[in-house]
């Protein structure tokens, strides 16, 4: 059981020497929050070759085979092809190209299905890249400081970003945790498998309770040992990692700025 | 020598309705001295051990450390950068992901700049041998080297106290060996005060000086070999003499006379083999 959850900090990442994990976590998730957000400004064909193509390229230069894609992906298939279908049954433009007594099926449809489909592929595969090229103690460093400006207006970034980290810190802690109690409530005789669903739902008290118990206490625990270790908050502390903007990173946002500005241009003239 | 701690007419108790948990301690601790603070469950030492850090503050009597009194809040960080502290469970005190972003929490807090913060963890990861372990997560480290990253993120703000609060009970044998060797080389080589908080008397073995807490008192105090020689206060006390003294005294029953002042396994031995010599 434990060994199923051993590499949850670690995530999905996958280490390789590439272009794409050597950038600054900063700059992926900008370029990311890019092209995302223009992927869905136009709809014109040229557009979304363009876009195809950025995907295509940042997948070869990062180097990770695409059966680790593929890994996280089930359930985003199912949702993409929902909506491909809705798509392809709700709309009525274009020519019929299937007549049945319960539905009509339209050419429009068609294209409007593959666009969202594509779409959404795109979106799902980028955003893969992230998380597949990133260990998310960088991630959490990297939002830390893209969120700093926000530090201004009063938004705990700090805390936000610590939270983040113990939460990684823990994680595997308490899965551990968790199938110890399972284990020892099993050996009382628990039984999680037999029952209605409201049986084994109620089977499931039994591990909540002393898990969150014991959260509470290592919570208690934990905080003690901060402040024996002179946490102060964010006021005078300094960073143990340093996130280091490079001349790729520059290049990288400057490729999704003219994609960007591209999907602008076809927005408006078309 | 000077003291690096001095606590003075201390009581204290968590809420006015509940009984004193610790009643009027006096005590000082010396500059480079290995004090263990040996008490059953419930005898107040862990709430004591919180008192030489500030995170405790005294109502009633009086707590320095190493020259700062702790009723003083300004001087709360650099008191915790003085006197560091390593805790019970090693699952619920490592802050960071990682080895090394943990051993570098408190230097953090501290506002070490960025180059000496690196060179610092880098030298205490390897002062406690967990080259190797930088990037490794604390739920894949076993009981020792997790108490050992504690240890290590307490080394790594030069400390001049370092307080082991039960820090080895909840390790396997060979975790604790791993601890104590470690502490008992910066206490000899680096003149790092050690005051260890403790249930176990084999512990107290290697210890310059012994104070037995009962009951929020302190009992007893001295050296080691006197107390651990002396059955009515461990008893009294609710502590368990140590197994070779119990062998040693199981010897003398049968006639085989062995020098009371046995404590170390190495110590029983010689001393069986020079009995032998001597018949």
């Amino acid at each position: 059981m434990i060994t199923i959850f051993d590499n949850v900090i670690i995530g999905q990442y996958v280490p390789r020497e590439s272009f794409i994990h050597r950038m600054d976590p900063r700059a992926k998730i900008i370029a990311i929050f890019i092209f995302i957000v223009f992927l869905f400004i136009s709809r014109h064909p040229v557009v979304l070759m363009l876009a195809a193509i950025l995907t295509g390229v940042t997948f070869l230069l990062a180097n990770i085979p695409f059966r680790y894609y593929i890994k996280g992906m089930h359930f985003i298939a199912i949702i993409i092809l929902l909506t491909f279908l809705l798509h392809l049954f709700m709309t009525n433009d274009g020519r019929v190209l299937l007549d049945l007594s319960w539905i009509t099926i339209y050419s429009g449809g068609v294209i409007e299905g593959s666009l969202i489909a594509l779409r959404l592929f795109l979106l799902v595969l980028m955003a893969s890249l992230l998380t597949l090229s990133t260990m998310p103690m960088d991630l959490t460093d990297g939002l830390e400081r893209l969120m700093k400006p926000l530090a201004a207006m009063g938004v705990p970034t700090h805390e936000l970003a610590l939270m983040m980290s113990i939460a990684l810190r823990f994680i595997p802690t308490l899965l551990e945790e968790t199938s110890k109690i399972i284990n020892a409530q099993m050996a009382r005789g628990a039984n999680f498998s037999k029952g209605s669903l409201w049986t084994r739902l109620k089977a499931l008290i039994p591990i909540l309770v002393p898990l969150f118990i014991q959260s509470f206490k290592r919570a208690e625990d934990l905080a003690t040992a901060m402040e024996a270790r002179g946490y102060n908050g964010s006021k005078g502390r300094t960073k143990f990692r340093r996130l280091q903007w490079k001349r790729n990173d520059t290049i990288a946002i400057g490729v999704l700025l003219i994609f960007a500005l591209i999907t602008v241009i076809f927005r408006v003239y078309t | 020598m000077p003291n690096e701690i001095s606590v003075c007419n201390l009581s204290f108790r968590y809420q006015d309705s509940t009984p004193y948990v610790l009643k009027d301690i006096s005590l000082t601790v010396k500059k480079g001295e290995w004090l263990t603070i040996l008490g059953p469950n419930g005898s107040g030492k862990s709430t004591l051990a919180k008192f030489f850090n500030a995170l405790l503050i005294p109502l009633t009597g009086e707590v320095v450390s190493c020259g700062k009194n702790t009723v003083d809040s300004a001087e709360w960080s650099s008191i915790r950068r003085d006197v560091s502290m390593v805790f019970q469970n090693p699952d619920n005190q490592l802050v960071a992901p990682t080895v090394e972003d943990d051993v570098a929490f408190g230097l953090e807090s501290a506002g070490i700049p960025y180059d000496e913060m690196h060179q610092r963890v880098k030298d205490c990861i390897q002062r406690l041998g967990l080259e190797g372990f930088e990037k490794t997560e604390p739920h894949n480290l076993s009981g020792g080297q997790k108490q050992r990253v504690a240890l290590a993120g307490a080394l790594a703000l030069k400390p001049k106290v370092i307080v082991l609060d039960e820090a080895t009970s909840m390790l396997d044998p060979q975790g604790r060996n791993e601890v104590l060797t470690i502490v008992r080389k910066l206490n000899k080589e680096d003149g790092v005060t050690i005051i260890a908080i403790t249930h176990d008397v084999n512990e107290a073995i290697a210890s310059d000086r012994v104070i037995v807490l009962n009951d929020g008192s302190i009992v007893y105090e001295g050296i080691p070999r006197e107390l651990l020689a002396n059955r009515e206060i461990l008893r009294a006390n609710n502590l368990s003499s140590p197994f070779i003294v119990d062998v040693a005294r199981e010897l003398r029953k049968y006639q085989i006379l062995i020098d009371e002042n046995v404590l170390t396994h190495e110590e029983l031995v010689n001393a069986i083999c020079s009995y032998k010599r001597i018949i």
